[in-house]
């Protein structure tokens, strides 16, 4: 998408048209449904539509281009995924609703989708070994597909910041996984899930 | 492999982790799960919340909130004034301990609001206690009606004497005309004699009779006591 395009969509957007917003919101709900099932499988749906919630409420108030509005939007979204990490830890349970467990044959269509959420999910097991911070630059460059800006933005850093990160994530990602095949425990692969 | 091996540079990282370009040596493991990360379903957006999302920009487009900073400013302007009211009500009437009495009492002093100090309430209290025990130091005596009325303030019309409601009860007088029961001698002053003069009967003037006391200002009436 080049900048007139989105500039004249954010206008349309911030003056209530729901066509806008419905593009908007297309346009970025599968990365940030991506990234917080990422982080926490757990209530990524739910975190999702708070997110763009959020959204809502500030877009009056941004400025900025595309980029810059890719890098707000996944800073509201690790923040809600921070905030409900910490609600979780207070809580001593936690508790499944029971129209989850029988919403879960009509999310999960196919054995196709289900391997690849699988593959996903075992994926992103191992980045939430890393550094936290390490694990969030790999999910918002890798899942999210941010550029290095756009990551830095949303982690509210510099963007060499950003770079030492990558650098130091992928390289102990190597070495993790060096580590379970050596010890017969090949985390990814079609026998792993 | 060893750490050092596997240094690589931006460009490197950069194609590595957006999935192009080819795999540096000791990365193929890196490569393949940075693969599998990546979402492949394409899920369906919840067209419930663009309803939402949109209720919401237009709530915010008919009654636009101020901004977050202003809120702010605005709450904590609201909650100082709250307690500025409270603490200058109280200090007016004088219901603070005090510690606090005083100083509020000099800043309501300065915008002209006459705010008692500690000290003012504490002279008023006793006063009222010791109203039927006059001490000496608080009026002079005179000789006119000391041996009678001891420590009676005789000084008619002096402003700031002090108030002396009762005296005490010596029957050194025989009773005045009327039948009251006053122990005053005529001539001589009522329960408050900072408000009568000599030769003036009764608290209040014009409330009772010439030649009647006026313990009761309220209950006499020209013409006697009932």
């Amino acid at each position: 998408m080049v900048e007139p395009e989105f500039d004249a969509l954010l206008r349309e957007a911030q003056g209530g048209s729901a066509a806008a917003l419905g593009a908007l919101y297309r346009r970025l709900f599968p990365a940030v449904l991506a990234y917080l099932r990422a982080r926490d499988p757990n209530d990524a749906e739910d975190l999702t539509s708070e997110v763009f919630l959020n959204v809502a409420e500030g877009l009056q108030r941004f400025t900025g281009d595309e980029s810059s509005f890719r890098g707000w939007v996944f800073t509201i979204a690790r923040r809600r995924a921070v905030d409900a990490m910490r609600r979780r830890a207070r809580r001593a349970t936690d508790p499944v609703p029971i129209e989850s467990l029988t919403q879960m044959p009509d999310k999960v269509d196919t054995a196709a989708e289900a391997t690849a959420r699988f593959e996903t999910d075992a994926a992103a097991q191992i980045v939430r070994r890393l550094p936290e911070r390490q694990a969030d630059v790999v999910m918002l460059r890798v899942i999210a597909g941010l550029s290095v800006d756009e990551t830095a933005a949303a982690l509210r850093t510099r963007p060499g910041t950003v770079r030492v990160l990558q650098h130091r994530a992928l390289r102990r990602l190597a070495e993790l996984l060096e580590e379970d095949a050596a010890g017969g425990n090949p985390t990814i692969g079609p026998g792993s899930v | 492999m060893a750490l050092r091996e596997r240094v690589i540079d931006d460009e490197t990282a950069d194609d590595l982790l957006g999935g192009s370009g080819e795999v540096p040596s000791g990365f193929e493991r890196v490569a393949d799960l940075l693969g599998r990360l990546r979402p492949r379903e394409a899920p369906a957006p919840d067209e419930v919340v663009v309803t939402r999302m949109q209720a919401i920009v237009d709530a915010g487009l008919t009654s636009p909130r101020p901004p977050a900073r202003w809120r702010r400013v605005i709450v904590v302007g609201a909650i100082a004034g709250g307690a500025v009211a409270a603490l200058g009500g109280l200090g007016a009437a004088g219901a603070l301990p005090d510690a606090l009495q005083r100083p509020v009492s000099d800043l309501l002093g300065e915008v002209g609001v006459d705010a008692p100090y500690p000290s003012d309430t504490a002279d008023e209290a006793p006063s009222s206690d010791e109203g039927e025990t006059p001490t000496e130091g608080d009026a002079p005596v005179t000789d006119d009606v000391a041996g009678a009325t001891p420590a009676v303030p005789a000084i008619p019309g002096v402003d700031g004497a002090p108030t002396i409601p009762a005296v005490p009860a010596i029957p050194a007088v025989p009773p005045a005309a009327g039948g009251t029961p006053s122990q005053t001698a005529p001539g001589q002053t009522g329960n408050t004699p900072s408000a009568t003069a000599p030769g003036q009967t009764g608290d209040t003037p014009g409330a009772t009779a010439p030649g009647q006391t006026g313990d009761t200002p309220g209950a006499t009436a020209p013409g006697g006591n009932k």
